[in-house]
């Protein structure tokens, strides 16, 4: 990777790859047996990652026609060769004039976890590293995980471990501000999740709205969390941070908290004043299933202060 | 025939060069700082300002919250766009991407209210490659 920002390891779905540290996500799939991640620099888009479940290796010799075909229709009279240089992957490359790199389509079939994974890298004819770069990226493209068993998500500034069985269901993502929700499934089955959820949360710029040690947690927790009790401390989960926790009952009809009919809540909020993040969890679970945040592990994955300041070329 | 504005690549956005509008008068209210400009008065305006009653505004005020102020007091003159974005992003350590898009928002609000002005300049030369896998 370039000297110049340095870099950031990014693990969704499995799929494990090192980018610059300025590039970021924008779009992001939600299916291990299918989807895309999309990230860009400052300027322009730079790498769309596509994986796709397929027990069969695909024919990549074809594949790699088909996308020298479509550079070729796009861009007629363009020069398109085949990637060369970069281990287990085979691909084509669109380029300018003096070698200079416009796009790269690469792919490579990972046996192990049956996906196939698709590159494509929009280059920076300007960027001399620009090669460096490209190489990074694509031979550090790893499947770490099986389809049917991730359970570690690390990205928008975020570092997520759940146990086996743990999915992530959904992902809302805003400036700033990243919620995460797992759900447990039966078994291990996508087609039964159960009713277990952990929501994470990540609220960057607290400085504008957090007022830090005077600030009460509670307040993010609110009024759903019924019946909270506030334990002090727990390092485990917030790492070094000072930790609030609360237990509950997550909200619904008083008849239905009666008859025990309303999931157990269990929230932890601690201020990171080097992310300048809150962190906001809360595990909804029923009180038979072994369940407790501390079989999870969430982490900041922003980076430091130096480590974000780029180095202009 | 209605000529189309130029549309602007996110580089060039990024280059330009925003300028405080030199009229606008700062007053504090509290933690607020408010910016007033001069409003420009019509024919007919001037006219009806002899009437009773009549009291036309001299200024229009934009309160700024502490996040719109800190863009505002960033915008002297020299500062492209993007050194505004990432002098915001160091600050509240987030991602120039996310910065960006609060800023540009805020700097599009004061734009519309008179406040400042961009000036245009090119660029990264990067501008040959293309912007999107879209383009490719």
């Amino acid at each position: 990777m370039t000297a110049a920002t340095g870099e950031q390891t990014i693990q969704w779905l499995g799929i494990r790859f090192a980018a610059p540290r300025d590039w970021q996500v924008v779009r992001h799939g939600l299916s291990p047996k299918r989807g895309s991640l999309i990230l860009v620099d400052r300027y322009r888009q730079r790498l769309t990652l596509t994986w796709t479940h397929t027990d069969k290796q695909p024919d990549l010799d074809r594949l790699a026609e088909d996308y020298r075909a479509r550079l070729l229709e796009k861009n007629s009279g363009a020069c398109v060769e085949p990637m060369t240089g970069i281990a287990r992957w085979a691909g084509v490359q669109r380029r300018l004039s003096r070698g200079r790199v416009a796009v790269t389509e690469a792919m490579r079939y990972d046996a192990a976890t049956a996906r196939l994974l698709e590159a494509q890298v929009v280059g920076d004819p300007d960027d001399r590293r620009d090669p460096e770069v490209l190489r990074g990226i694509l031979s550090s493209i790893e499947a770490v995980e099986p389809i049917d068993a991730i359970t570690r998500m690390r990205a928008f500034d975020l570092d997520v471990t759940v146990p086996k069985d743990w999915r992530l269901a959904a992902a809302e993502v805003k400036p700033a501000a990243v919620t995460l929700r797992f759900t447990e499934l039966e078994r291990g089955d996508a087609a039964h999740p159960t009713k277990q959820e952990l929501i994470v949360r990540r609220r960057g710029m607290a400085d504008a709205w957090w007022a830090g040690e005077h600030d009460d947690p509670m307040r993010l927790i609110g009024a759903d969390a019924k019946g909270a009790n506030l334990r002090e401390q727990d390092p485990s989960l917030g790492g070094e941070h000072r930790t609030t926790r609360a237990v509950g009952v997550e909200a619904g009809p008083a008849a239905k908290r009666v008859l025990g009919l309303l999931r157990r809540r269990e929230d932890a909020v601690w201020h990171d004043r080097r992310a300048n993040a809150v962190f906001h969890v809360t595990l909804l679970s029923w009180p038979k299933r072994e369940a407790g945040l501390d079989l999870f592990t969430i982490r900041d994955a922003s980076p430091t202060l130096a480590e974000r300041r780029p180095v202009h070329a | 025939m209605r000529k189309e504005a130029a549309k602007l690549d996110l580089t060039d956005l990024l280059a330009a060069v925003p300028v405080a509008n030199e009229a606008v008068r700062e007053r504090r209210n509290g933690k607020t700082l408010i910016l007033y400009t001069p409003m420009r008065r019509t024919w007919w305006m001037n006219a009806m300002a002899w009437l009773p009653g009549v009291n036309w505004r001299k200024e229009k005020g934009v309160a700024l919250d502490a996040l719109g102020e800190e863009v505002w007091q960033s915008v002297d003159g020299r500062r492209s766009v993007e050194a505004i974005v990432e002098r915001f992003a160091e600050k509240h350590r987030v991602r120039f991407h996310d910065a960006r898009l609060s800023v540009m928002t805020f700097l599009e609000l004061l734009l519309l209210r008179n406040l400042i002005v961009v000036i245009g300049k090119k660029g990264r030369a990067g501008a040959a490659a293309p912007t999107s896998l879209e383009n490719v």
